[in-house]
């Protein structure tokens, strides 16, 4: 058995497909796949070279077989794969090497970038990988993911080959000379969602040398438990006469392999520019056993782009994307307004939050759904690791499928039934599970919540659970109800942690009820670090509160040289350098002082009504600001700027409002259109709008023409606008209006971007086109009254 | 440099800009050359005629200003290059709280781009080339960036990935074609589809550097 040998046994891989084909004549630009079709000898022959210059592992070539990729190709993506696998399985035949060597599908990257960033979707990725797997899962030994650079995809493949096979997967990234691949990721959050993600082989391959992969590779061997697997270039690539050359000397490759060997390595290979020379030397070189690596397994959560570790030191989780007593924020749940929310994070990211909890739970809502959404938006623009807070199994198996990184989630209890529905969803995706010590109900003494606790380590074991994926809350009573068991919490801290987990706590229970919440938040904070919380979930926006995790830091060494400490707290308040005084809110807008805005209307409301306020000042500012833009007085960023400022007075000013007075004009339904995925014109419109108090429903960029339709139906919008940048999605425009009509809107439709004019509108059947953001305020003006 | 194209860009009119406004552009492109991973690609290629193409791909290149432009020229380079997927998150970060902030840097950004393939052309040692020709300028089909793309490995060497409507991803991306052997380095609005509705034009601007600002 392959898994077997894996780890134990030093196994040896085959090197470059690429550079054998171009030495074979494979011109620039030309589809190397279909080679397995027109020339299996050509293959069998680069793959029998391999095996006898001493590989274990051969790897079909198949880097680009995917049905996006090969879309060009003459012949089918499915024919070249199978073609692939028999070219291998020939080659090993012929080399009599049927009993100890090994087939692995090779899976390139797709080719297309994810979403948020990309236009592919998980689900679309999942199934473009599922498709090459199906193909050939009876007829290959392993999975080699390679070359990847965006983990996300990566999460997407090794989901896609564990829910269809039992097949082990391989998973390699490409890491710059930055230690982080082109999407970002770097080693060690790499290293946790893969063995997250239970892969069983991880590693690097391509870019690099391996002399220059060395601080990277040192990395994994350091954090990474699974065995590992190198495959680095013959030293850097260099562009000669329009041709790429490698210069590293098989000699000087296997050199320098050899230390990684003996560190602990587990598979050695090669890429770009290496050959079967390489590899026979290499498998010349390579030690018959595994050396043992010590590697200490550590509680840690990521990001796509970053890792926080526990141990070190405290780590703040923000609390507040959690709808619970927040007025605003459940309205803007309900209403599918996640700006909200978004700006929430970012707060708390400035703040300096570590962690952001994600609670969703509303009635009415459909939590899964929303979950998801919400995540992708917040991970979008954040790139803090998040908890995924809720009680419904399904919202959480959602969160954690659509989630790009190693989440942590929030939470399991002491009951057998919470935590088999939750367990194997924290086995499956990879993350580390709060566990909280109640069954039911919160025992009073430490010793019964530290029971509960030794039961969910224990049962999550048999589900494969290591200790560094849970973390354990003693639970935070209320002051004010149980005063005599506040301090039970923090024996059974101290107790806790005797088991080799880390704590976490919700703080700010303990203050409820009782007047100056934020002194006792802050003295039971103290309290708990001193007694071992390492996780506090807290509001990061409290400035005191977090002083007193630094001063933490500090008295308990965990701060060296008191460096942060000094960093944030010889911060001087930087003051606004005009006081607010000195403006009147009429300049303030004019100006465009978006810091001076709040206070200036609040100071306005005390004097003047809302409306009047509106009609009296705010309006006839802005008008000043569109007419300075029109003359060509203040150009565009100003009038952005003026326009944020402005849309802030107004959410000010409609805090005071009843319930019946400052509707919102509109609304209006914007979006990019199918194909485009230039948004910037339409964002800066939308803001402009908004500033004109329009409702803006934003349907994004790269909108399909039915998720239009669907809006106009849901919406029943005053007017629509698309917008588009080049010729090509021009195209899209015109039949995302014929779709509309056809269907019956008859609202009015406005159109711009940059290719477009007056005579294309008309031609693609709009009803208006508008120049600029301004041209748009003016058209909506008149036509919607 | 950076600073007058990307005010170009915004379509600055010698208004008058705050000392807040001002720091904010210059903090701006600091924040784009900073959070930027510039990479590049280049190949060089021999020309055929008849039809114009590339003469080891077989690539045709249609448009009649690449026929005018490529004329006298033995040879191109292929060239690509990006300022990386770190900028489009912050792009994108700034989009959702900051348009203001959002506007500036795209424009900054589209500006450091455009000076970074410059610099590095003009490294390449070939004092007779052309100007940068770009897919989707001109006559020159947009089209045309999936044979680049392909040709140069752009989504494996340079993370770029193409959409099917031929666009890039990063949007701070660029493909673009120049010929060597002859010393075209003006460019000019000639059979841009824009030239009517042009909104540089109507400034008294072109959207590409003109000689006069070359030399200021």
């Amino acid at each position: 058995m392959l898994r077997d040998r894996i780890g134990k046994e030093l196994l040896i891989f085959d090197g470059a497909m690429g550079t054998q084909l171009q030495q074979a004549g494979l011109a620039a630009g030309a589809i190397p796949e279909e080679l397995n079709i027109d020339r299996p000898d050509l293959l069998q022959s680069i793959h029998r070279r391999y095996l006898d210059a001493g590989a274990d592992f051969i790897t079909t070539n198949t880097f680009g077989c995917n049905r996006l990729k090969m879309s060009e190709a003459k012949y089918e993506a499915k024919d070249m794969l199978k073609a692939a696998v028999t070219n291998a399985k020939e080659a090993r035949r012929q080399a009599g090497r049927e009993e100890d060597a090994y087939i692995v599908l090779d899976i390139g990257p797709i080719g297309q970038l994810l979403e948020p960033m990309g236009t592919l979707t998980f689900d679309e990725a999942y199934d473009i990988i599922l498709e090459q797997v199906e193909t050939v899962k009876d007829e290959v030994d392993a999975v080699l993911f390679e070359t990847m650079s965006d983990l996300y995809e990566v999460k997407a493949g090794v989901l896609a080959v564990k829910e269809h096979t039992e097949l082990p997967v391989f998973v390699t990234m490409t890491f710059e000379q930055n230690k982080r691949t082109l999407s970002g990721n770097d080693p060690v959050t790499f290293v946790n969602v893969a063995e997250g993600l239970g892969v069983d082989v991880l590693g690097v391959n391509c870019s690099l040398g391996p002399e220059e992969l060395k601080p990277i590779i040192d990395e994994i061997l350091d954090t990474a438990v699974i065995p590992v697997m190198l495959q680095p270039n013959a030293g850097l690539p260099c562009l000669e006469h329009g041709e790429t050359h490698y210069h590293v000397t098989p000699e000087e490759y296997v050199e320098a392999m050899k230390d990684y060997m003996a560190r602990g390595a587990a598979i050695a290979g090669g890429c770009c520019g290496t050959t079967p020379e390489f590899i026979r030397q290499l498998s010349l070189a390579a030690p018959k056993y595994v050396s043992e690596r010590n590697v200490v397994k550590k509680t840690r959560v990521s990001s796509q782009t970053k890792t926080v570790t526990f141990g070190d030191r405290v780590i703040v989780c923000g609390e507040r994307l959690n709808p619970t007593g927040k007025k605003k924020m459940k309205k803007a749940l309900l209403e599918e307004r996640y700006d909200e929310l978004i700006v929430e994070a970012v707060k708390q990211d400035e703040a300096g939050a570590d962690v952001l909890d994600v609670n969703v739970g509303l009635p009415g809502i459909d939590e899964p759904e929303t979950m998801k959404q919400v995540i992708r938006l917040l991970q979008e623009v954040i790139t803090l690791p998040l908890q995924i807070d809720s009680s419904s199994p399904e919202a959480i198996e959602k969160a954690c499928r659509y989630y790009n990184g190693k989440p942590l989630i929030n939470s399991v209890n002491g009951k057998d039934k919470v935590m088999d529905a939750v367990f194997p969803i924290v086995k499956k995706y990879g993350g580390v599970v709060i566990g909280l010590t109640l069954d039911e109900g919160i025992p009073l003494k430490a010793e019964e919540r530290f029971e509960i606790a030794k039961k969910i380590i224990k049962k999550a074991e048999t589900y494969g659970i290591g200790k560094e994926d849970i973390i354990i809350d003693c639970l935070t009573l209320t002051a004010s109800a149980q005063q005599k068991e506040v301090k039970e919490t923090l024996r059974a801290i101290e107790m806790v942690k005797e088991l080799g987990v880390h704590t976490v706590l919700g703080v700010s229970n303990v203050s409820f009820g009782l007047p100056n919440r934020p002194l006792l938040n802050r003295t039971f904070l103290v309290l708990a670090m001193q007694s071992g919380l390492d996780l506090p979930i807290i509001n990061p926006l409290d400035r005191e509160l977090m002083a007193a995790i630094d001063a933490f830091h500090v008295l308990f060494y965990k701060d060296v040289d008191s460096q942060r400490y000094i960093e944030k707290q010889s911060q001087v308040e930087i003051k606004a350098v005009v006081p607010s005084a000195e403006f009147s809110l009429k300049d303030i807008i004019i100006h465009g002082l978006r810091d001076e805005v709040e206070n200036s209307v609040r100071e306005e409301l005390k004097k003047a009504e809302p409306l009047d306020l509106i009609n009296n000042v705010i309006i006839p500012a802005l008008n000043i600001v569109g007419r300075d833009y029109e003359t060509g007085k203040i150009f565009l960023p100003q009038l952005i700027q003026s326009a944020e400022t402005t849309k802030k007075a107004f959410e000010v000013v409609k805090e005071s409002f009843s319930s019946t007075g400052g509707e919102e004009k509109g609304p209006v339904i914007m979006a990019t259109v199918e194909g485009d995925i230039h948004d910037i014109g339409k964002n800066i419109v939308k803001v402009v709008l908004e500033s004109y108090g329009y409702g803006v429903i934003d349907l994004g960029k790269d909108v399909k023409i039915e998720q239009v339709v669907e809006a106009y139906h849901k919406y029943q919008p005053k007017a629509i606008g698309l917008s588009a940048l080049m010729t090509t999605t021009v195209v899209s425009m015109e039949k995302t209006i014929a779709r509309l009509r056809e269907d019956g809107c008859t609202c009015p439709i406005w159109v711009g971007g940059a290719v477009l004019t007056e005579d294309i509108a008309k031609d693609i059947g709009a009803d208006y086109y508008t120049e600029d953001a301004m041209a748009s305020v003016t058209l909506l003006e008149k036509i919607i009254s | 440099m950076i600073k007058e194209t990307m005010l170009k860009y915004l379509g600055y009119g010698n208004q008058e800009i705050s000392e807040e406004m001002d720091h904010m552009i210059d903090s701006c492109i600091q924040e784009v050359k900073e959070v930027s991973q510039p990479g590049v690609v280049c190949r060089k290629f021999a020309l055929a005629e008849n039809p114009l193409r590339i003469e080891e791909t077989g690539d045709e290149i249609i448009g009649e200003q690449m026929k005018e432009l490529l004329e006298n020229c033995e040879e191109c380079l292929l060239i690509g290059c990006t300022l990386g997927i770190a900028l489009e998150r912050k792009l994108k970060y700034y989009s959702r709280i900051d348009m203001t902030r959002a506007t500036v840097m795209d424009a900054a950004a589209s500006a450091y781009l455009e000076a970074f393939c410059n610099e590095y052309e003009e490294k390449l040692g070939y004092p007779n080339r052309t100007y940068r020709a770009c897919p989707g300028y001109g006559d020159f089909p947009l089209e045309f960036n999936r044979k680049i793309a392909k040709i140069l490995d752009i989504h494996k060497r340079l993370a770029i990935t193409m959409t099917s409507d031929y666009l890039l991803i990063p949007q701070k991306s660029m493909l673009g074609l120049i010929g060597i052997g002859t010393k075209k380095r003006k460019k000019q609005c000639g059979d841009c589809v824009m030239k009517e509705d042009c909104c540089f034009r109507k400034r008294g601007q072109r959207c590409y550097e003109t000689e006069s600002e070359k030399n200021c």
